[in-house]
């Protein structure tokens, strides 16, 4: 993945880590049309990322929700579990890149 | 005891999921109640970690009523996730007769004692948030070797963390820095720690990674002569955060912070002004783009004191900078522990704060405003 790929990345899960914690708070019987719509909007950027595990677990709260389920709780809770360690490893090639980066430049003592 | 925790477990689960679908506002009482008594049940059934964790939901359900200004939705919803996996995960080690798991998801560290310790204070952290508590993180340094219980040697310079909680019942109006005057039974005033001077502890508790100090009842902390070699004991080698970042494997349970390191910058330019955080849960605190080591970090600080920005921006790569740094959103996020010269500056704390005369004016003024 470019460094450029793995910056538009983090901030979709920045977003969508925003929209789940707002959803969260406002419980999810509370959601409505457009947020569904948000969060499929999501679901197909995940896809054409290539993160089609999380883009899974993020299609399963949405048919979930849609259906009005009680197991849309337990499916929002999988998504947000498997969005944090996307977030970290991430994070972690990132900051690898750069002290390999830093490295090469001769920056490191 | 197996089927009361199962019991209690699942009932748990249940009413972390029924939060999640009704929302905060229209929370129910009775899921409020289930969680008060699950919080209660799991800190008696020794689930320490869970029980923790528990605490931390019901604070936030609580501020959302009470100090909506101070209610994070972030810092919910993290805490909802984790007590919510550390409760499956835990049911299915009972239900498998899984000790190790169990120790794990406990994460209540072996604690070994150790007769005597000489330290000295390298940095310090200050967290305060009004209205919760104020926290204090003392970043140690061993200054003699010290032999542990266990047979275990530990050589001169090996880090240890000290923490102290202090919650805002107790603070009231106080300035967060008054707490550090406040006598402790070990026989010494917080205050000390920052005095540069060396620190004797007999006897102490060290457990988990890093070391974290725990002091017993009948520990005597106790001050010393002046440190002087302060240059020896600070972190040399970013060598090593590097090797720990590669071999780094996420876990869903941790915070952010949960996996950190120190470093020491001889050479840093800040790039920018500080500015209010963008990440979710971290808006009361303020970034600024720092350069070192040939990357760029994030140096956060929390917004007050007011002082602490200035004195950075004033100081920017004149004097060596001692942080803690952990990843966060692709970034490698510093908190300043000390400015180090010939000896360490703490500049999250305000000095002017922390002795027993600002103390006493305080209690003074707080118990005025009460009447």
């Amino acid at each position: 993945m470019s460094a450029e790929a793995r910056h538009e990345a983090l901030a979709l899960v920045l977003t969508l880590s925003t929209q789940l914690d707002a959803l969260v708070v406002r419980g999810l019987r509370a959601t409505g049309a457009e947020d569904r719509a948000r969060l499929a909007g999501h679901c197909e950027a995940l896809k054409q990322m290539g993160a089609t595990q999380l883009a899974a677990a993020l299609g399963e709260l949405l048919a979930a929700m849609g259906d009005g389920r009680r197991e849309a709780a337990q499916a929002l809770l999988a998504l947000r579990a498997r969005l944090r360690v996307f977030e970290r490893l991430l994070t972690q090639r990132a900051v690898v890149a750069e002290w390999a980066a830093a490295e090469a430049a001769g920056a490191l003592p | 005891m197996s089927a009361e925790a199962q019991r209690l477990l699942e009932e748990l689960g249940q009413a972390l999921e029924a939060l999640l679908l009704a929302g905060t506002t229209t929370a129910s009482s009775a899921t409020q109640r289930t969680l008060t008594a699950a919080f209660e049940a799991a800190s008696k059934a020794r689930f320490l970690r869970l029980g923790a964790t528990l605490r931390l939901v019901l604070e936030e359900l609580k501020r959302f009523d009470s100090a909506p200004e101070r209610f994070s939705g972030a810092r919910l919803a993290f805490f909802v996730d984790r007590a919510w996996l550390l409760a499956q995960a835990t049911r299915r080690a009972l239900a498998a007769g899984d000790t190790a798991a169990l120790e794990r998801l406990n994460a209540s560290p072996t604690q070994v004692r150790a007769e005597s310790l000489t330290v000295a204070t390298l940095g310090v952290q200050r967290r305060y948030v009004p209205g919760a508590f104020s926290a204090f993180e003392f970043r140690l340094r061993l200054l003699d070797a010290a032999p542990l219980a266990d047979g275990r040697v530990l050589d001169r310079g090996t880090p240890l963390v000290y923490g102290m909680v202090f919650p805002a019942t107790a603070g009231g109006q106080l300035p967060p820095e008054a707490m550090l005057a406040l006598p402790q039974k070990q026989g010494y005033r917080p205050a000390e720690l920052l005095e540069g001077k060396a620190l004797t502890i007999t006897p102490a508790l060290l457990g988990g990674s890093p070391l974290r100090l725990a002091l017993l009842p009948d520990s005597r902390v106790t001050t010393g002569v002046a440190v002087t070699d302060w240059r020896t004991l600070a972190p040399r080698d970013p060598a090593h955060w590097r090797a720990r970042v590669a071999a780094y494997r996420p876990d869903p349970l941790e915070l952010p912070i949960e996996f950190a390191d120190e470093l020491l910058l001889e050479d840093w330019t800040l790039l920018g002004d500080f500015a209010p955080s963008t990440v979710p849960g971290r808006e009361a605190e303020r970034e600024a783009p720092l350069a070192a080591l040939g990357c760029r970090f994030t140096l956060r600080i929390d917004a007050e004191p007011a002082t602490l920005a200035q004195r950075l921006q004033a100081v920017n790569g004149a004097q060596a900078l001692y942080a803690a740094v952990h990843l966060e959103y692709g970034r490698q996020v510093l908190t300043p522990l000390a400015l180090l010269g010939e000896s360490p500056e703490y500049p999250g704390l305000d000095p002017t704060k922390f002795n027993r005369t600002t103390l006493v004016r305080a209690l003074h003024a707080s118990v005025v405003s009460q009447k």
